[in-house]
């Protein structure tokens, strides 16, 4: 019965979550102009609003850009996208 | 005089992005008079690259294309390349701007005896302005992306190593992503830095990292 209830809880939290991510990633896509186009290997070229209604549906090609927005986000926490542009240019 | 493969389909955007953007390869291996079988639209099919692979055995090959973790497609996304091709990626430098078969095809290719195979190992994503697309040498947006991973080919063909050619490419993806986050978020590509970084990141050289042409 506990069991049951902790699975039913984390289930929830997980779909919280689930939803609370979907949410950070169309409120970031919100900056991708209206006349430009994201082409993603040979799923096809996405403007922001098919990529917003993607996300939405939670589909292959919202994961994808999911998953490229997370890790995004991630080299910013980690100040990997600091370390990569304090390299010095060698070609420059 | 070792020679260049090159493989242009031209069937989608993404591949009449490629294919355009390749002409830069072609020009400077013309220009260091190298020979050039270039396989442009219905050429780029698998008879016709195996066939050259196998028979004449170019030194370089660079393969534009849709991918998946275990082949490379063409014109109309045949597959042109996969990972039970054995004989044909012999000895070979080969590039392919295509997404993720660095996971798959790259690896086999090096235990199948190519020399050093560069490439993703995730989807290659490409940013573009849809004003542009009969002109997409003309597109900014596009050159963001697709000047670094010319500079993989453009490098080998200036006599660089392999290892020369994946950093100097991952140098370029990480200029353009430094003057974008310069200009800051009004700048018009500011939006592409998140699909640069990708790209870069997902870039491998696989194999011998010293090879050179």
């Amino acid at each position: 019965m506990v069991e049951d209830l902790e699975k039913e809880q984390l289930k929830d939290a997980e779909q919280d979550i689930s939803r609370d991510v979907k949410d950070l990633v169309i409120a970031r896509l919100d900056i991708f102009p209206s006349d430009r186009k994201i082409a993603i290997g040979s799923s096809g070229e996405f403007s922001k609003e098919e990529l917003i209604e993607h996300v939405k549906k939670g589909d292959e090609i919202g994961n994808k850009a999911i998953e490229v927005e997370l890790a995004f986000l991630r080299a910013l926490k980690d100040g990997d996208l600091l370390r990569e542009v304090l390299v010095p240019d060698e070609y420059e | 005089m070792s020679k260049l493969l090159i493989t242009r389909p031209e069937h989608d955007i993404t591949t009449r992005y490629l294919a355009k953007w390749s002409e830069e390869i072609i020009k400077e291996a013309q220009a260091k008079g190298m020979g050039v079988i270039d396989l442009h639209r219905t050429k780029a099919n698998r008879e016709r690259v195996i066939g050259v692979m196998e028979k004449i055995s170019p030194r370089l090959v660079v393969l534009n294309g849709h991918g998946s973790k275990n082949s490379v497609a063409g014109h109309e996304d045949e597959v042109i390349l996969e990972s039970s091709d054995k004989k044909a990626v012999k000895s070979k430098i080969i590039f392919a701007r295509s997404c993720q078969s660095a996971q798959g095809l790259g690896q086999k290719s090096i235990a199948n005896g190519a020399n050093a195979y560069l490439g993703y190992k995730e989807d290659f994503l490409l940013a573009y302005n849809p004003s542009k697309i009969s002109r997409p040498l003309e597109d900014k947006t596009a050159k963001l992306f697709l000047e670094p991973s010319n500079a993989v080919a453009v490098s080998l063909l200036k006599n660089h190593s392999t290892g020369y050619a994946d950093k100097k490419a991952k140098d370029l993806f990480r200029r353009n992503v430094k003057n974008l986050l310069v200009k800051g978020p009004s700048g018009d590509d500011y939006f592409t830095v998140k699909y640069l970084l990708w790209d870069m990141t997902h870039q491998v050289c696989l194999g011998d990292m010293d090879a050179i042409l």
